[in-house]
């Protein structure tokens, strides 16, 4: 759909009306510079797009950081009603199913490490196995090892030694949906995935040492137990190989189902069955497998990170005193209720690009922060830093209790790479206190701070929105990528 | 046969030519090595490996041909070096490729998919043309 019309609706809140084969209309948080970027790139178009999807509910909606993807928007939220039609699309979901985030905060201050961090970092990076090829610190999974992976998700690395129970109490979904059936994963996925597991691959997959820089809600961060100088450790993986075989695998199924139940898109990408169907239900099955194995992944990364610094700095467990904040997925489906026009509705939330943001009170969120809300993770690049942000009551009125997941590129990675020296760069960022380790050169500048939105910005319109409250700001000072 | 890089926000979107369908294909499959490796592998043991698919149009056979070849990358730590094609239609493709087993040092980009969105294939006054974009 060329010049698609947006109607401001107040500073930070953006309407597609319903025009032609929308079944919806279209909602785009941002203020007024996000939202020219989002225009021209394009992700505008793609949110009406989206609304034409069968039993859509509400909004076809759209966060700060949103930017162009295949089929749905990267920063895109579609809920469908199961029972009017409803249909689950996997480009709703992406290749990297259960691409997430983890943060852990630590015993330590900032003040105690500075002299060792490229010690730290250079552990992390030998440590943490990361760069496309390489292989998982963790033998090759035999079929049997993979069927309980992909059933059980972070319980299973549990139960090898890998973390503690209670990591799954802060872990959304407990990492492990419900529903999973391996038999339904290719071979071919699982081939992908039997080496992978325990890796953090390559692109915008990071791990990050970072400090907390400023506290805005100080209930908030007591919960989730911050405070100023704080050591935290952050995760940014997803369900490598595995993942993006059953995306692939389920895309020429929904090409040929959404042919078949007569569903007319006005993108190929957009490809999707009923959810009540059998394609639908088979693709929701391995769909929750290889969440599963993502948060397998970065339970089982944590951990070896964890073994790191302590080895590192000679530290004991005790000391270190690494514990997980919050998991959240930002590429998934899931069914949760939701009050639609007075009614309570179980829908299937399409989030790609896009985090859970839920209130206290839903049974979802952990004890521990019933008073507070859900941690929100939203990393920002390597060299400006990530807001924590908490859930609230208006996210789930307005978003299905969704926000945004990151900071979203701006720049393609051709631009970045013209723009940017690698070896200048990593000068710059170590001289602003971050030390990065990559296997490439070309990601370090592909992935370069003016290749992505201003965290700031894209955080600020989720205040002021009311759809995720600022609590800390994390700044990096120790980044791996691969 | 040919293959240059448009220009794409988070991806890799590339431009490939060819004079007939079969070139068209080894573009394809050259871009994406290009993405995939630093340079062309060609130390490791050499490989062998052939490829049949069954396609539904030039666009299916092209995304399936560059999925197989993405896969056997993965799993198999192929780097495919020369392509000779027995059979390359939009509804069948048969083709021996022959390469070598990398190291990890060898990989640029990690590639999750050849996607559909956006593929444009057409044919022109001199052969075939492709758009196809990768997932990174």
């Amino acid at each position: 759909m060329a010049g698609i019309e947006l109607r401001q609706i107040n500073e930070y809140l953006w309407e597609i009306p319903k025009r032609g084969k929308m079944r919806v209309p279209g909602r785009i948080y941002a203020d007024r510079q996000l939202i020219r970027k989002i225009q021209a790139d394009n992700a505008a178009a793609q949110v009406a797009n989206v609304a034409c999807l069968p039993g859509i509910v509400g909004y076809s909606l759209a966060m700060p950081d949103a930017h162009w993807g295949y089929g749905f928007p990267i920063g895109g939220v579609a809920a469908t009603d199961p029972d009017n039609d409803g249909v689950i699309s996997p480009g709703g979901v992406g290749y990297d199913i259960n691409c997430g985030v983890r943060l852990m905060t630590t015993g330590l201050d900032y003040g105690e490490l500075r002299a060792r961090m490229h010690d730290i970092v250079n552990g992390l990076y030998r440590d943490v196995p990361c760069g496309v090829g390489s292989s998982g610190a963790i033998p090759r999974l035999s079929p049997k090892d993979m069927r309980q992976v992909l059933t059980d998700g972070a319980a299973w690395a549990v139960e090898q030694g890998y973390g503690r129970p209670e990591d799954l109490a802060h872990t959304e979904e407990r990492g492990r949906l419900n529903g999973a059936d391996p038999g339904v994963v290719s071979d071919r996925a699982k081939s992908r995935g039997e080496d992978q597991l325990g890796t953090l691959g390559s692109g915008n997959h990071f791990l990050e040492l970072g400090v907390i820089d400023r506290i805005v809600d100080e209930d908030a961060a007591a919960a989730f137990g911050f405070r100023e100088e704080q050591v935290t450790l952050m995760i940014h993986s997803g369900s490598r190989g595995l993942g993006y075989q059953v995306c692939d695998d389920f895309l020429q199924v929904m090409m040929r189902a959404a042919a078949r139940y007569g569903i007319d898109l006005p993108d190929r990408q957009l490809c999707c069955a009923p959810v009540k169907s059998q394609p639908g239900r088979d693709y929701l099955a391995a769909m929750a497998a290889a969440a599963n194995y993502a948060w397998a992944n970065r339970q089982i990364m944590m951990c070896l990170a964890r073994e790191s610094l302590q080895n590192t700095l000679g530290a004991s467990a005790a000391s270190l005193d690494m514990r997980l904040v919050y998991d959240v997925c930002h590429n998934i489906a899931k069914f949760e209720m939701h009050d639609v026009d007075g009614e309570r509705r179980r829908l299937c939330v399409h989030r790609k690009g896009a985090t859970r943001a839920f209130p206290g009170d839903r049974e979802e969120v952990p004890a521990a922060y019933r008073l507070v809300g859900q941690p929100v993770l939203v990393p920002g690049d390597m060299g400006t830093g990530s807001w924590i942000c908490a859930g609230t009551s208006k996210a789930m009125r307005e978003t299905f209790g969704s926000a945004c997941h990151g900071a979203g590129r701006v720049m393609s990675r051709t631009s970045a790479r013209k723009g940017e020296n690698a070896a200048t760069l990593l000068r710059e960022l170590e001289e602003q206190g971050v030390i990065v380790m990559a296997r490439s050169k070309k990601t370090v500048t592909e992935e370069s701070p003016s290749a992505y939105k201003d965290i700031d910005a894209v955080t600020a319109v989720l205040d002021t929105a009311g759809i995720a409250r600022r609590v800390a700001r994390i700044r990096p000072v120790g980044v791996v990528k691969g | 046969m040919n293959y240059r890089f448009l220009d794409h926000t988070a991806d890799a979107r590339v431009e490939c030519t060819g004079a007939t369908f079969a070139e068209l294909l080894e573009a394809a499959a050259r871009a994406l090595a290009a993405v995939a490796f630093r340079h062309v592998a060609n130390h490791g043991e050499e490989v062998r490996r052939v490829v049949s698919i069954k396609a539904n149009g030039p666009e299916d056979a092209i995304v399936r041909w560059l999925q197989e070849l993405i896969y056997l990358m993965d799993v198999e730590r192929l780097a495919p070096v020369r392509f000779e094609f027995r059979q390359a239609s939009a509804q069948s493709i048969e083709a021996v490729v022959d390469g070598c087993l990398y190291q990890p040092e060898d990989r640029q980009d990690e590639v999750k998919a050849a996607t559909y969105h956006g593929m444009d294939v057409r044919q022109t006054e001199t052969g075939w043309r492709a758009e196809v974009i990768f997932d990174l």
